[in-house]
């Protein structure tokens, strides 16, 4: 028996030895210059979106072409939108070969700092070069981490403002006016006409990122830094822009709750807000009057094309290119990836083929969609059936190239380019923050924005009573040493930035 | 050569059970076993480009992304106080079960019974945080539109008060859990000596005394074998019950932030999580030990080592 124990644990040391050598799948990354366009090669694309029904058919379609082009085969690899930030992780941790991998905000910058993606400078010059040029060195220079490139931007709307989309038919039917709001407090005297007249109706849906906080900051003019959730930079006329801030001590902040807090009282949000999201029901079901909304040109008509209901907006900020726009969608290169050069060539055929980009966005002519027009579509119902990526062609690539479908904007790319133009360039384009050198402070801080955020913003919670807590919890979490160290990080930043201008 | 011998006779003797026993053993090997190794991530910077070997060490400081909360105490004891509801209150109640279940000798209705009270097992916690809501929503639940007024009590809102939550969650728990856990109790009870009870009614003991003086007491090693087990997970959590079912509501943390829901909401990084998991094995494996050597004094042949 002492031999057969012997054996057991032999054979178990080794499956542990084993088990962590199967672990190590570092490798140096490395671009080859030679690319031999003789050998085949398979890209793999990881973006999020519900995975549609036709997905093998279309990739074929898109084989055979690519087959001639740069000998490429495509597997694309949509994954759920509530699975990707995890699905995503253990693939990069994992070491999962990939060759495309989408990212935003601060996944992206973080990614480039860990070098789980790769630099594409030198091949996005070598073998982007339309890319670039349609990209912009203004922008290009937006998603820059330590000066250098790690992905290739989405072409796409490269600011955002803020708007309230409402239901016009109900609008016009208690003859609400909404032309007139140009605060939140505007809201009010409309939102009580229409819970006299329509009581079984909420006034506004709310949900994370759409709430009288992300609207009165946007309002004001502020900096995410990439979405961060501890930081900003508030860009307002009356701020000062060389500092970073907490989000959540500002005045600002302060009002944002109060206001929450009263439209929540006076019944204007969905009683259970705080507790169950189900903003995107209410709006679909039509139980909904409005919703703040990130706007761009042709959003408007894109939301009625998908909506039983007619909608309508208020405009409420002007455009403006934060931090977070630079970096809102960019697809990367993972250092899992094989053959980089051909993905990158593949990058720039995607960018540049109007037919290969429009087969992977709207599937396959005449099964998926007829062309109405040279540029106009309308989708079959298989289509809307069987292929249908719920409009995220923002997440891919050139949006400019996509055809438009009948009854958006016909002059959708021409407003865009007029509406980029326009934006505001945020002060803060082109710093990175090193979120690594705070990671143990962000763990409890993290843990305690969870607690009382939702329930500050949302109105469910009495400020008066809650914010202070929630400061004081902050505090104790060291939130002051994740400011420090931002404010280090960002003076450096400023002081290199400003001895280039 | 006699040990090699013996072996071969062991295999040829007790072939069937030990093949018997191989899948357990390799599932055991390969999901216990062999990710042992990983610990070394708990003291490492990983990144996956340099692999798990190339990262830089950083000795602690995994673990002190762990201990830097001021709510540390908190969550420690939530984590512990509801284990420990739920092995006690979970224990009698799977037992009481496998009691009550075996004193049916109708096997039909039996199964019923038997076969409803494990259902809610394979339901996950996802499905059941919505029907918890279905009866705690604050505007159509039914606990506050037809139960409370039945009483003439003022709705509660159940999801921004903290203090109702411990016996919500043991409930929810229990409700899911007690079904399955009664099923060993039952195959432990089906397996003794039917001479025992025929010895018993010849004394003329009732079913009552039947129950408390054979069933119970030959109920007892294997009682006591699966609260040692439990002792072990003590600071395990089960992450969908303490993050789904409260819908993650902020106001409710003070009851409901347990290790596991802590280190889902903070922890973004591999070392970070592994550092946790590793205090989390340590402490249980400790502990373990502890309860066995515990038992080992009190009653020697309960002991499970």
């Amino acid at each position: 028996m002492i031999k057969l124990k012997k054996l057991l644990s032999l054979g178990i040391a080794a499956a542990m030895l084993l088990g962590a050598a199967a672990c190590t799948g570092g490798k140096e990354n490395k671009v080859s210059d030679g690319d031999d366009e003789s050998q085949p090669y398979e890209i793999v694309w990881l973006f999020p979106v519900a995975p549609p029904n036709d997905l093998d058919a279309v990739c074929e379609k898109a084989n055979e072409y690519l087959k001639d082009k740069i000998n490429v085969t495509l597997k694309l690899t949509p994954l759920d939108w509530g699975a990707y930030g995890t699905k995503k992780n253990n693939a990069l941790n994992g070491g999962e070969k990939m060759d495309l991998l989408w990212l935003a905000g601060g996944d992206y910058t973080y990614a480039a700092m860990q070098q789980s993606i790769i630099d594409i400078d030198e091949l996005m010059d070598k073998y982007a070069p339309k890319t670039k040029e349609m990209l912009g060195e203004d922008f290009i220079n937006g998603a820059r981490v330590d000066g250098k490139l790690y992905g290739v931007q989405a072409n796409k709307d490269k600011a955002a403002n803020y708007m309230i989309v409402y239901r016009k038919d109900i609008a016009e039917k208690y003859n609400l006016d909404m032309s007139g709001v140009k605060t939140i407090e505007d809201l009010y005297p409309v939102f009580d006409t229409l819970l006299e007249k329509e009581p079984n109706m909420v006034p506004m849906a709310i949900s994370g990122g759409k709430t009288v906080y992300d609207a009165n900051f946007c309002l004001n003019g502020y900096d995410s830094l990439c979405g961060n959730k501890y930081v900003c930079v508030m860009t307002g006329e009356n701020d000062d822009v060389s500092k970073v801030v907490c989000p959540y001590e500002t005045e600002l902040f302060k009002k944002s709750c109060e206001q929450a807090r009263e439209m929540y009282q006076r019944g204007y949000f969905f009683k259970d807000c705080a507790v169950l999201d189900n903003s995107a029901e209410l709006i679909k079901s039509g139980k909904a009057f409005c919703y703040w909304e990130q706007d761009q040109p042709s959003k408007l008509s894109e939301i009625n094309n998908s909506s039983d209901y007619e909608w309508d907006k208020v405009q409420m900020t002007d455009a403006s290119m934060s931090t977070l726009d630079c970096v809102g969608s960019v697809t990367t290169i993972p250092y899992t990836c094989e053959n980089p050069v051909r993905v990158m060539k593949f990058i720039e055929l995607f960018n540049t083929d109007p037919y290969l980009n429009n087969l992977i966005n709207f599937g396959i002519e005449d099964v998926h969609f007829n062309k109405v027009s040279d540029n106009t579509i309308k989708l079959t119902e298989k289509g809307k059936k069987d292929y249908d990526l719920q409009g995220t062609m923002w997440e891919r690539g050139n949006t400019f190239i996509n055809y438009t479908i009948e009854g958006d904007d016909p002059n959708k790319a021409e407003n865009l380019e007029a509406f980029n133009e326009s934006a505001k360039p945020s002060p803060v384009l082109g710093f990175v923050l090193d979120t690594e050198e705070y990671s143990i402070e962000a763990t409890a801080c993290s843990n305690v924005v969870s607690e009382y955020l939702r329930t500050l913003t949302y109105g469910a919670g009495d400020p008066e009573e809650l914010l202070p807590k929630f400061i004081s919890k902050l505090k104790s979490a060291k939130i002051d040493t994740i400011v420090e160290i931002s404010q280090r990080q960002y003076d450096e930043w400023r002081e290199g930035n400003n001895g280039n201008e | 050569m006699s040990k090699i011998r013996r072996f071969t006779d062991f295999l040829l003797n007790d072939g069937a059970m030990f093949l018997m026993v191989m899948p357990g053993a390799i599932l055991v090997l390969l999901f216990n076993y062999f990710p042992i190794g990983g610990i070394v991530l708990a003291f490492k910077n990983y990144a996956p480009v340099k692999g798990v070997w190339g990262s830089d060490w950083v000795g602690l400081k995994n673990f002190k992304a762990f201990f830097s909360t001021p709510d540390a105490w908190l969550i420690t004891r939530n984590t512990i106080m509801y284990s420990v509801y739920f092995i006690v209150v979970g224990t009698i109640l799977a037992v009481a079960l496998a009691l009550l279940l075996n004193e049916l000798k109708k096997g039909f209705v039996s199964k019923v019974y038997q076969t409803i009270g494990l259902l809610p097992h394979f339901l996950s916690y996802v499905i059941i945080a919505y029907l918890v809501y279905a009866f705690l929503g604050g505007e159509y639940g039914i606990m506050n539109r037809t139960v409370l007024p039945l009483f003439g009590i003022e709705p509660i809102s159940w999801y921004s008060e903290a203090k109702y939550w411990p016996f919500i969650l043991t409930f929810v728990a229990n409700w899911k859990e007690v079904g399955f856990s009664s099923v060993i109790y039952l195959a432990a009870i089906a397996g003794i000596n039917i001479e025992y009870y025929e010895a018993a009614r010849v004394d003329g003991a009732s079913r009552w005394q039947q129950m408390k003086y054979v069933t119970l007491p030959c109920l007892r090693s294997i009682i006591t074998i699966k609260l040692i087990m439990s002792v072990g997970g003590i600071l395990g959590s089960d992450l969908g019950l303490f993050y789904n079912v409260p819908m993650n509501s902020g106001p409710l943390f003070p009851t409901t932030n347990v290790l596991s829901t802590y280190m889902f909401r903070g922890m973004s990084k591999v070392g970070f999580t592994t550092a946790a998991g590793v205090y989390c094995s340590v402490v249980g494996f400790i502990l373990t030990i502890l309860a066995n050597a515990v038992v080992r004094k009190i009653d020697y042949d309960s002991a499970l080592f």
